[in-house]
């Protein structure tokens, strides 16, 4: 489904293609359920009220295993995600249009690997930055394939 | 290149964190009262390992010095003359240090002293220095603009029994088998259709996505165990600090992977308390909360270490 990146075909600075994402109350059921979380916020709306929140939240880890694979997808098969960090700053909604986005950092080697520093996000449509992350991804050199 | 700072380890990070407050803490032994310094993880008299952190005032008497003035490394040599000395604190521990804000002809074995928090220019790192507690042996007025005496009369949530967590480990618990069929409930509900996850034609057999490492784990409660908010309060193998403060947020998560998770893995999951930390702001304390847990395969092979941030508010 993805194509695989090389790491010659990255440079710094170059941004990731900008996907968009809508968690809707289908998919944060079925999160629930495999993440087997009966936290009541997630599904309850009358009950998130009594908590002081607007509706029901979208999962926080969700939002973070979105992002992971925004940045899996983009380094393709061979790739290898080494290292992911994000923190969930901002509360997200059902329904409401997000967008996943991220730009290459730094082209460096670890441990004699080929490896890219990434800098990706989940913004809201006002551009709130929900959630920052960074992520480093080990690449298949052409040279040495 | 920068001067060198200290790298706190989960044994010293306590004593580094209360420094970074401008306070002492040392540690004390619960089986025999012996407080000592430098931090270990167990007692240096009867070599019990319930420890306790505590709070001291951080005065002392000199017990011996000497002037250095040629500097031990080039990064230093903005440093001399430094006045090396070992101080006696009033608890009892000797520790090695720097006397400043007093005149070489002024300072005297078994003087007076009183702790100095210096900020270094890392902007975080704190290092204790002493100078003397009689304040007209004082030489400098001026160097007590970066330095901050005595502790602020406030209420720590950094209770002894919440500091003596940061090092301990919770339970090993061992999961269930990783199946493709679980690793495919979970890519749908992420919305996540990579092959490589799905496809039981890859060649080598699917993986299982990065962040599904925490799933393959028996978390489930009976119906009457569960709070209000529809949470489970005790998890095996989880291990919190009795911090006070009643509202638990998700900071946010760091991982590191070493191999990939397949079908037929099954992980083992430990978590420590890495770290404790108050901070003070407009909306009153916090206290953040650094547990790491670690996952190993079946082969006791590391396959990844995360660190969750939760914040008490």
């Amino acid at each position: 489904m993805s194509e695989q990146r090389y790491y010659e075909d990255v440079t710094e600075g170059m941004e990731l293609p900008t996907a968009t994402r809508s968690v809707g109350t289908t998919q944060m059921f079925l999160y629930s359920a495999v993440t087997r979380n009966a936290h009541r916020i997630h599904y309850d709306e009358k009950y998130a009220q009594t908590e002081r929140l607007p509706t029901i939240l979208v999962h926080g880890p969700l939002q973070g295993a979105q992002l992971s694979a925004f940045v899996t997808a983009w380094m393709g098969p061979k790739g290898f995600l080494k290292k992911f960090a994000y923190s969930n700053r901002g509360m997200a909604f059902p329904g409401e249009p997000l967008t996943l986005k991220g730009r290459v950092l730094k082209k460096h080697s670890m441990d004699g690997r080929p490896a890219v520093d990434l800098e990706v996000w989940e913004e809201n449509a006002k551009g709130e930055r929900l959630v920052p992350a960074s992520a480093t991804v080990l690449l298949p050199a052409r040279a040495l394939t | 290149m920068k001067k060198p700072v200290p790298v706190p380890t989960p044994a010293t990070r306590p004593f580094w964190n209360a420094l970074a407050e401008g306070k002492l803490r040392l540690q004390q032994c619960r089986a025999c009262s012996t407080v000592f310094y430098y931090p270990r993880t167990c007692c240096p008299a009867c070599l019990s390992p319930e420890l306790d952190w505590r709070e001291v005032a951080g005065t002392g008497t000199l017990y011996t010095y000497t002037i250095a003035r040629r500097p031990t490394h080039p990064l230093f040599a903005d440093e001399v003359p430094q006045r090396l000395a070992v101080v006696e604190l009033d608890e009892g521990p000797k520790l090695t240090s720097t006397l400043v804000n007093l005149r070489d002809e002024d300072i005297r074995i078994g003087m007076r002293l009183a702790p100095v928090f210096e900020k270094q220019a890392d902007g975080r790192t704190m290092l204790l220095r002493f100078q003397p507690a009689d304040e007209s042996l004082r030489s400098d007025a001026r160097a007590e603009g970066g330095a901050r005496q005595a502790p602020l009369p406030e209420v720590s949530a950094l209770t002894p029994e919440v500091l003596a967590y940061v090092g301990r480990t919770g339970e090993a618990v061992t999961g269930y088998p990783v199946t493709a069929e679980e690793i495919r409930r979970y890519c749908y509900a992420v919305d996540d259709l990579d092959p490589r996850w799905l496809d039981l034609a890859t060649p080598g057999g699917v993986s299982a996505p990065p962040m599904f490492v925490s799933i393959p784990f028996d978390i489930d409660r009976p119906l009457h165990e569960l709070s209000e908010d529809g949470t489970a309060l005790e998890h095996r193998g989880v291990i919190f600090p009795p911090v006070t403060l009643k509202r638990k947020l998700f900071g946010g998560l760091e991982i590191e992977w070493f191999r990939e998770l397949r079908p037929g893995d099954v992980l083992t999951r430990q978590y420590r308390v890495l770290d404790i930390v108050e901070r003070r702001g407009a909306s009153g304390p916090s206290v953040f909360v650094r547990i790491e847990g670690t996952y190993c395969n079946q082969h006791g092979e590391k396959v990844a270490v995360e660190v969750n941030t939760i914040i008490c508010r």
